[in-house]
């Protein structure tokens, strides 16, 4: 096998990652930023970048998932890549979001769907997200007659 | 038109890039909003028929149900608080498009769940298109569009809801909740064309010319024209109104985006319909499906020259019937398989904008390959932010309104967008001929060919088939197209290098 060229990424608490640069420019924030720098400057690519675990992850997540040929592992893989808690799933997706991954930012996405569904009633959602009921008691009241199709 | 759920995402990514070199725009959006602030001292939202940026709201237009406002109104109301932020919890650093994608994953009791949990899910939740997405997913064409996507989707899964219950109460008033995202598809659903995006008419306009005329004037210099008198014997002219076409078409099944519709549901969709991407009729089979439709129109004189019927019926698409309420239409695009193209207005009305191949109009970015044209901003959007532009150009665009009678012929290559003005019935056709054809066999031979055309099943093949069926037709036009285009090259070149010719112009 050829050895491709390696860019090495920094993150915001110093931790170097060397990642092959094909994986690498899946972000499209180091893909711009590769070419607009210098359009050889693939190899020893420093940027500074988000805490270490997110990087980590990013990584981790790379290089699995180009090592993974086969549709089925693929997707094994990827189910139990995002089964992780809400705060983990706030830090990859802070992560995709800033690091420009499509693939990655999908899957937060899908997964975060998969919470929603999940969530029994109301109460366990607002427990999930953090979130405080900020209606008065008046719209409550108006938005329970309004939904009440739901329930039907 | 909004698409599927499941590449609403790879949407959403590339309007984020085309947010960038939009932001120059998006903030005059902004400042002109919160100058509006001074019309409505107390309130911070539209009441009906208000002005908004010096846009007309539609006169159905609804009261903004939500009050959505744009982010440029909370920078200036020092000290408020989102309530978009306050609602989403740690969800609130995603996008309002991330927040859009993840509810598109979600069925309506889901949505339904959610709208109770906080103001701004309940903001997020009444969202149109999702509730689009669901009707047009579950039921296909076979929906009785009713007020809303959303009430259309309560009223045929709930049914024994009482929908005037919604309609009644004008929803809640979240009156501290902005969003650019929300803001803008709220407007864009609801404003009027201006009345300036309609002045500029500077398209040639013949009346009765020869075919040889058309053809030396227009067709070979790849010159658009409006053609007027040429439908006058067209029996579809006066027969061709709703009740007529509702009783001719019966249960038949035309092609609306991504669904197909009888002719009856499709007008009850459009009369009540007020969305940014209102879906558009637009079936190429059409005569196929109701003969006597084909048979009440006769192709313009001009436009008889018709090589892909030698392909008889492995011809791609060639022919369209297209409905529409006001406010749908066309973005920008060319048209495919590098061919030419007629419109006839039967009913209605039509605004066209048109660039040169060469002139990619603004607010558009083709892929290299012309595989791909991101445009993702609707019509109105783009009127909104980019025809401003157009009038510093130099290279103006051809612009004219066609009206019912009038034929717009649309030269191989050119940009167009088309916007309806009122509700519109057209026929609209396109071709090749001796003039196009070498343009044509080009594009049919490029090697992502089975991307580009269009039209067709059997588009690798195309090239081929297309290209013996004429020599089998028409032995030998080829190659004297061939020889034709090659002299004219050499006589260019010719006169570049004789320098007593006068001044000259590149064009690129």
């Amino acid at each position: 096998m050829l050895l491709s060229k390696n860019s090495a990424l920094e993150s915001k608490d110093n931790e170097i990652f060397e990642v092959e640069e094909s994986i690498a420019i899946q972000s499209e924030l180091i893909k711009t930023m590769t070419t607009m720098v210098n359009s050889k400057a693939y190899v020893n690519e420093r940027n500074q970048m988000v805490p270490e675990a997110r990087c980590r992850k990013q990584a981790n997540y790379h290089v699995e998932q180009n090592n993974k040929i086969v549709d089925e592992e693929l997707s094994d893989w990827e189910s139990k890549f995002f089964e992780v808690d809400m705060d983990d799933l706030h830090e990859l997706f802070m992560a995709a979001n800033y690091l420009e991954i499509e693939s990655l930012l999908n899957g937060v996405t899908k997964r975060v769907g998969d919470f929603i569904k999940a969530c029994k009633n109301v109460e366990v959602i607002r427990q999930t997200f953090g979130i405080n009921n900020d209606f008065a008691a008046q719209q409550e009241e108006e938005i329970r007659k309004l939904n009440s199709w739901n329930h039907i | 038109m909004l698409s599927c759920r499941g590449s609403l995402l790879s949407q959403t990514i590339k309007r984020k890039t085309q947010n960038k070199p939009k932001n120059k725009t998006k903030l005059k959006t902004n400042k002109n909003v919160s100058r509006t602030r001074d019309f409505i001292p107390k309130n911070m939202h539209l009441e009906d028929n208000e002005e908004e940026v010096g846009f007309n709201l539609k006169s159905s237009a609804p009261s903004h149900s939500h009050w959505v406002q744009p982010l440029g109104n909370l920078y200036f109301n020092p000290g408020a608080l989102n309530s978009r932020n306050i609602g989403l919890g740690n969800l609130q650093i995603l996008s309002d498009e991330l927040v859009l994608e993840i509810l598109g994953l979600l069925e309506g009791t889901q949505l339904g769940v959610l709208a109770t949990v906080s103001k701004s899910f309940y903001v997020f939740t009444s969202h149109e298109p999702l509730w689009r997405n669901l009707v047009l997913d579950n039921l296909k064409g076979r929906f009785f569009y009713n007020r809303s996507w959303k009430v259309t989707y309560i009223s045929t899964f709930h049914p024994s809801f009482d929908v005037s219950r919604i309609a009644r109460s004008s929803g809640l008033r979240v009156r501290d909740f902005y969003s650019d995202y929300l803001f803008q598809s709220w407007l864009c659903a609801n404003l009027e064309m201006k009345p300036e995006w309609l002045e500029r008419d500077n398209i040639i306009r013949k009346r009765g010319i020869s075919v040889d005329d058309f053809v030396t004037n227009f067709e070979e210099p790849n010159k658009p024209v409006l053609l007027e008198g040429c439908m006058d014997n067209w029996d579809a002219l006066g027969k061709w109104d709703r009740d007529y076409l509702v009783n001719l078409c019966g249960d038949a099944q035309f092609a609306v985006g991504p669904v197909k519709m009888r002719l009856d549901d499709y007008f009850s969709y459009a009369d009540q319909v007020k969305e940014e991407r209102p879906l558009y009729l637009f079936d190429p089979k059409f005569a196929e499906k109701i003969p006597t439709l084909g048979s009440e129109y006769d192709v313009p004189v001009y436009f008889r020259e018709d090589l892909f019927s030698v392909l008889g019926n492995r011809r791609p698409d060639y022919r369209w019937i297209i409905i529409g309420p006001a406010g749908s239409g066309s973005s920008f695009h060319i048209d495919p398989n590098s061919t030419s193209a007629w419109n006839a207005v039967i009913r209605g009305s039509k605004k066209w904008i048109l660039f040169p191949p060469d002139v990619v109009p603004p607010g558009v970015h083709p892929s290299p390959d012309g595989a791909e044209v991101a445009c993702p901003v609707s019509i109105i959007e783009w009127f909104m932010n980019f025809y401003d532009a157009t009038k510093d150009w130099k290279k103006r665009p051809i612009e004219c309104i066609c009206k019912a009678g009038e034929v717009i012929f649309v030269p191989n290559g050119w940009w167009h967008l088309v916007i309806n003005l009122e509700e519109s019935v057209a026929i609209t056709q396109n071709y090749v001929s001796r003039r196009n054809l070498l343009n044509v066999f080009d594009f049919l031979k490029k090697p992502n060919a089975s991307e580009l055309v269009s039209g067709t099943t059997d588009r690798i093949n195309l090239y081929e088939n297309f290209k013996n069926a004429i020599e089998a037709s028409f032995p030998g036009t080829i190659d004297g197209l061939r020889l034709k285009a090659k002299q004219k090259k050499m006589s260019f070149w010719d006169s570049v290098i004789d320098s007593k010719v006068g001044a000259f112009k590149f064009y690129f």
